[in-house]
This record gives C-alpha cells, structure tokens and sequence, in this order.
C-alpha cells in the first residue's frame, strides 16, 4: 500500500487538530503536541483503484513566540496550511508558514480556510482570497465541527499524491 | 685520398648535427614541441604510472607532493557532501565497527571473567561450579544468566518521512507500527533539535529508549532506521543482528530507499531478514528449577510443622481440659475451675469431700494421666445422697447387726442394739452431716431384751414399762399431702409397733394397769377445715386398722382426728399420725 506523508500546519488556536480527529480516531493523547511538537495519526483513504495511507503530522501552532520546525517537513508528500476565517491575521501567519515551507521543500500545499460552521468575520474580499489561493495547489473551506469538505479535502490530497 | 674523403664524411656529419641542433634547439623548435605536445597526453599516459613509481623509487618525492593534494580533496569533499560520503562509508564502517565492538565485547567479559574469578562471593562461586559443571566458560555462562530476553517487534523506518516500510512482530497484541514510526521519527527529531551537539554538523539521535520492563532500540542507516522493542536484558547480539539487517537493506534496496515515494511494497521482502532479529533466550529449565526458594520453603515448613505441632498440643490439651471436666459428676467433688496453663499443661481448682473418691483413684478409674495436671485441691463437706451413704456405711461398719433400708435417699435402720450402743449410734447419727431427722433412722432399732432378773421388782416392771411406752410414742406415721394410705415404711412402722405395744399391755397387765393407746390423725392447712378434720381422722383410723390387724386388741384403740396442726417453729403443717398410750390403775 502506498503511505504518504502530510503535515497540517497553520497559525495557534485554527483547528489543526480537530480537523485531524474529524478525520480520524487517533491513539495518541494530545499532550504529544505541547510537548515535542508533533502528534501522528493515521488514515487509509479508498481511492477508485487503490488504497492511500496518509500519515497525518499535526504540528503545534506556530506564532511569533514559537518558531517553524521544518525538520517536521521532512519527507512530507504534501501540506496542508490551515487557517482561521474568523481571524485575518491567521491567514498572513498561514502564508508566511507557507513561504518559509516553500525554501525547504516544493511539495503541493494546499490551503484550508477553516471554521466555516462560524460567520466570516475576516476582512479579505474574495479577489484578495483567490490571489492568495493561486500559490497553493487547490484551497478548501472546511468545517471540523460538521466536517464539511474535511472527507473532500484528505480525499483530494490522496488522489493527488497517488496519480 | 682516402684521408681527404674521410675529412669530407666528418664535414659532412658535423653538418647534419648543426642541422638537428637547430632543429631542436634554435629558433625552429617550435615545430618539434608542438608535435611532441599534441601527442603529450598518450606519450606520459604510457608511463605515468612507472614514472611516479621510479621517482618515488628514487627520492620518495611523490608522497610529498600527492598526500596534500588528496588530504585537501577528500575534506572538501566529506564537508560538502557528507550524507553521501555516510552512505558510501555505511556498508564498510558498519562491519569495521561490529568488528572493533565485538573485540571490545570479548575483552570485556575477559576482563569481567577475571574480576569475578577473583571475587568470592557465594553466587560468583556458585556459578563458577554451574559453569564447570556445564562444561562451558565462566564468561559464558555469565552471559547466559544475565541474558535472558526477548525481542517482541521489529520495524523498519524510512527515515526521511517516518514511514513504516516493514515491521514483524512475535505473537499479537504489538502496537500500531504505523504510527510508532511515525511518532518515534517526530520524537528523535525532537530529541535531535532540542538537544543540539556542539558542532552543528554532529547532531544527536535517540539510540535506545528504556522503560522499567522494555527497551526500544533504534540503528540508523543513512536511508532507513531499524527499531526493535525488546523486553528483558538486551545481548550485544541483537544490536549486531540488527546492524546486518540494516546493511543489508540498504545493499539491496539502495535505489529504492533512495527514490521512495510512500510505496512499501518493494519492502516485503525483507520480512525474513526482519524476522530473524526477532531473537529471545529462554532462562534454562534446569536454571527455573535451581532458582527455587529453598529458603522460602524451609521457612513455610517450618512455620507447618510449627502450627501441627502447637495444633496437636492444643488438641491434646483440649482432650485433657474436657476429660477433667467430668470430675464434676463425681459426688463429693466440685469443679472451681479448669484452665489451660502453658502448651501441655491443665491447670484444676477442685472441692474434695473427704469421703468421696480420692482425686488420684478418680484419674486412674477413667485412665487419665496426671502427668500434664497441676490439681490444686481443697476440702469441703457435701450433703449429696450418695456421700450420705458412703459416710453411714463407713459408721455401720462398727454395726453389723443392723441393716438398712432405703426410701428416697432416706436410711431406715433395723435391727436390735444393747441401749448403750444404740445410743452411741443415736449421737454418731447426730452428728453425721447431710441426714435429715437422725432419730427417725434409728426408730427401727430394737434395744435388745434386758434379762429378767428383777422381772417382779415393781419398779423395774415400771421402768420397762415406761420405755416400752416411750418407744411407741417416740413413733410417727408419715403421710403424703391429702392422703391418708399408708406407705410401707409406714405398715413396717405399725408392725414394729403392734409388737411394742403388746409388751406394753403384757407389762401393764402384770401392774395391773389398765391402759388404751390413742391414734392421733394430724393435717397440713391445705383444704377447708373439715376437709382437714376427716382426713386427719381417716389417717389415724388406717393406722388403727392395720395395727388390729396386727392382731392388737380393738378394745385398747382410740383413734382420732386432731384437724389441722401446725408446727409453730417451723409453720408448717404436720400430716402425721402419732401416737400415745395411757395408763391408769386398775382400781
């Protein structure tokens, strides 16, 4: 089976986490995150001919207080920038994430606009939002809570990566 | 001639050399180096190597020259490509290095070997004599009690994305190998950003992971990490074991792991190479057997045999306690108290009549040993029935003339006795203790006729007379509540009495005297009066009538009913029937 290797990264408090457990039923505590920075989780996704394992990275929140770790990256097949639509300053935190991903590694990103069960209270006009999704492989609005476009999202990552 | 063509030849030669020396030196030269230069690179490749080998030969100049030159090239090349010197290096260090530890293991046990030959210890010389008996070394069978082990997983990380690439496991309950890789590659990441070396280059990687029960033990290659969880002591085996692995698979995987994309199916077969580091070493049979806690065991049948035998004294003790306990049956004993008093003994506080049983005969009627009893003992008097007559045995023994008749526990005495020892007898029975009116016993008793020597003296006449009449008076008739039959005791006593009163009227006969014998009936208060005056007269007529029957002259008898009579010492009621006999003169 094919495994790949795909990290969730994104600014504090955007939901990285929760949309990784709308995804999966995880066996590790969540301490692993504060602690060394990173919790795995797995998922196998049905593709038409074939079956993907993606290895989930959920990596801590990254703020000005803690820095990129882009060891984490290493070996990634994709990632995944996550951010907050009711917080504008998360999608400037999320592309700055992106462009520091950008000079260790040129692997597809995509990017989630999350919290979609919530009302947009972030002030970027869908011009501006559709320039910024130009620098990513395809952009998601994506609910942990419903799970809306979550299923989507992973499945769209998987086929991606496998043909 | 001849010498003038000879000056021409030398001429002529002299010439030709001119020629070549410009040729080769003068101006023209250059067309010789040219040609000599484009064909330079064949001409020295000819004899590069002799050539560096003779001068070396020679003047050893060439080391000189060449050591730095390849010193320079070999650091500019490990400093910057030094991942890929690693993995060139990989294959050849990894077995330098086993190499080298295996040697350092070796001497390192000698070395162990000697220091605990040299030791005294009991466990040291223990196995020391195991080993010798075994046949194999000391260091040997050192190892093998120390190393007792089992490797329970084995993985195989792809290193630069954490992915599982194989994992074997021995039996089930193994973890999620998926995400153990994953995490344990986030984890020596952690380990290796947190805890930076000095040299930036030099970076640190978890090499094993201990827990109290379970080590995880990680080898790196520059491709794929090799993880086994082991549970016990791990042996240098396994880490060399999982050193070969890994070589191997990056020998035959080199292209694979070099270009892997997430597919980990090319990896299959490496499941038999992985299987073999599942190594374990089972502690010998005979070793289980040995480590017996023979200490424990001896302290638990000690402890057994302790508990039996304090259980058997105590059951014997308890035997003892309850067979002495029936003491207390025995009439003329009482039982005070009975206790147990250390292991074996039984402690006794008793009361002993003095006529009873001795305690000593007591134990051997009902075969008790007295070795394990401490009897203390005192004396007391018992009014028990049976002590009664053990006492009044032990007094007729001086009387065998006498018999004895029991009625409820009540002695009647019969026979005849001379005065002076009937009353001797009477005052012995006075003072024997536990025996209710003394003198009703003794009623029975006949004085012994006196010789008739002064049968005419008057006053012998009289007295006689006046005893005899005291011996029926002295007799009372006992009656049950409301009734008026007479008990046996009660027709012997009227018996005895018939015979009395006919010597009576014998001697009042011959002194002339007339006389009458009045049969007074007596009652308790239960009842009506007259109730009570009927059965008072009703008692003294059935007295009457036997004693006619005894062949007493009806005309002597008077019987009466005195009604209710009650003792004013005592208040109780009196159901007799007593008797008194009257006399007059005749004229």
């Amino acid at each position: 089976m094919i495994q790949k290797k795909v990290c969730l990264l994104g600014a504090t408090g955007v939901g990285k986490t929760s949309l990784v457990k709308q995804f999966v039923e995880g066996i590790f505590s969540e301490k692993y995150l504060t602690s060394i920075g990173v919790k795995v989780d797995k998922r196998i996704v049905d593709l038409a001919s074939e079956q993907v394992q993606l290895m989930l990275w959920d990596i801590e929140g990254i703020d000005r207080y803690c820095g990129f770790q882009p060891k984490y990256l290493r070996g990634a097949s994709a990632y995944i920038i996550v951010t907050d639509q009711t917080r504008s300053q998360s999608l400037i935190e999320g592309l700055e994430i992106h462009h520091q991903c950008r000079e260790v590694t040129d692997v597809p990103a995509i990017l989630a606009i999350n919290k979609s069960d919530l009302d947009v209270a972030w002030h970027w006009s869908e011009n501006e939002l559709n320039g910024y999704s130009q620098e990513f492989e395809k952009c998601f609005t994506t609910s942990a809570k419903t799970g809306q476009q979550v299923n989507s999202m992973f499945e769209f990552i998987a086929e991606l990566l496998y043909y | 001639m001849d010498e003038e063509s000879n000056n021409n030849n030398m001429d002529a030669k002299q010439q030709q050399m001119d020629q070549l020396r410009a040729l080769l030196l003068g101006e023209e030269n250059q067309q010789i180096t040219g040609t000599v230069k484009k064909h330079a690179r064949e001409i020295v490749g000819d004899v590069f190597s002799e050539a560096l080998h003779d001068r070396q030969e020679k003047d050893g100049s060439v080391d000189q020259v060449i050591i730095p030159l390849v010193e320079k090239s070999v650091e500019r090349s490990v400093s910057n490509h030094s991942e890929k010197m690693v993995g060139y290096l990989y294959p050849l260090m990894g077995r330098l290095i086993r190499k080298s530890v295996s040697a350092f293991l070796t001497e390192f046990l000698e070395k162990t070997n000697e220091l605990i030959e040299n030791s005294l210890t009991i466990k040291g010389l223990k196995w020391r004599f195991r080993a010798w008996q075994a046949g194999v070394s000391f260091s040997q069978y050192v190892a093998s009690q120390t190393f007792v082990y089992k490797v329970e997983q084995i993985l195989l990380i792809h290193r630069e994305t954490g992915i599982l690439l194989k994992s074997v496991s021995q039996g089930h309950g193994a973890a999620d190998a998926d995400m153990v890789s994953g995490m344990l590659t986030a984890i020596d990441d952690f380990v290796s950003d947190s805890f930076n070396a000095e040299s930036e280059n030099e970076q640190q990687h978890l090499d094993v992971i201990k827990t109290d029960d379970f080590s995880l033990v990680l080898k790196r290659g520059p491709q794929a990490v090799i993880v086994a969880a082991v549970t016990g002591n791990m042996p240098q085996e396994i880490a060399n074991q999982l050193e070969l692995t890994l070589e191997f698979a990056h020998r035959i995987y080199d292209k694979e792991l070099a270009s892997f994309k997430g597919d980990t199916l090319p990896f299959e077969p490496l499941e038999q190479q992985l299987k073999e580091c599942l190594l374990e070493e089972l502690r010998p049979e005979e070793n289980k057997a040995n480590k017996q806690p023979w200490f424990a065991w001896l302290i638990v049948l000690f402890v057994c045999s302790l508990s039996v035998t304090y259980g058997y004294f105590w059951w014997n003790q308890n035997e003892l306690k309850i067979a002495i306990e029936a003491i207390k049956n025995e009439p003329g004993f009482v039982l005070n108290d009975v206790d147990k008093s250390g292991l074996t003994k039984v402690k006794v506080t008793l009361l002993r009549d003095p006529s009873a049983l001795s305690v000593d005969d007591w134990l051997l009627e009902n075969d008790i040993s007295k070795d394990n009893l401490d009897i203390e003992e005192k004396r007391y008097l018992s009014l028990a029935p049976e002590l009664l007559k053990l006492r009044l045995t032990k007094l007729l023994a001086d009387y065998p003339e006498l018999t004895v008749i029991w009625e409820d526990n009540l002695p009647v005495l019969t026979g005849e006795l001379p005065n002076a020892k009937r009353q001797a007898l009477s005052s012995k029975l006075l003072a024997l203790p536990g025996l209710n009116e003394p003198l009703n016993v003794m009623s029975l008793v006949e004085v012994e006729e006196l010789d008739n020597r002064g049968e005419n003296n008057p006053a012998i006449l009289k007295a006689l007379l006046e005893l005899n009449i005291a011996k029926v008076d002295s007799i009372q008739l006992e009656f049950d509540q409301g009734q008026s039959g007479l008990s046996d005791l009660a027709k012997e006593q009227l018996k005895m009495l018939a015979n009395n009163f006919q010597t009576v009227v014998d001697l009042a006969d011959k002194q002339n005297l007339s006389l009458g014998l009045i049969i007074m009936g007596a009652s308790d208060p239960v009842g009506g009066r007259e109730y009570n005056q009927r059965l008072s007269r009703d008692r003294a007529r059935a007295a009457q009538k036997v004693l006619v029957e005894q062949g007493v002259d009806p005309g002597y008898l008077n019987a009466i009913g005195l009604g209710i009579v009650e003792s004013k010492t005592t208040g109780k009621g009196v159901r007799k029937v007593l008797f008194n006999v009257v006399y007059f003169d005749s004229d």
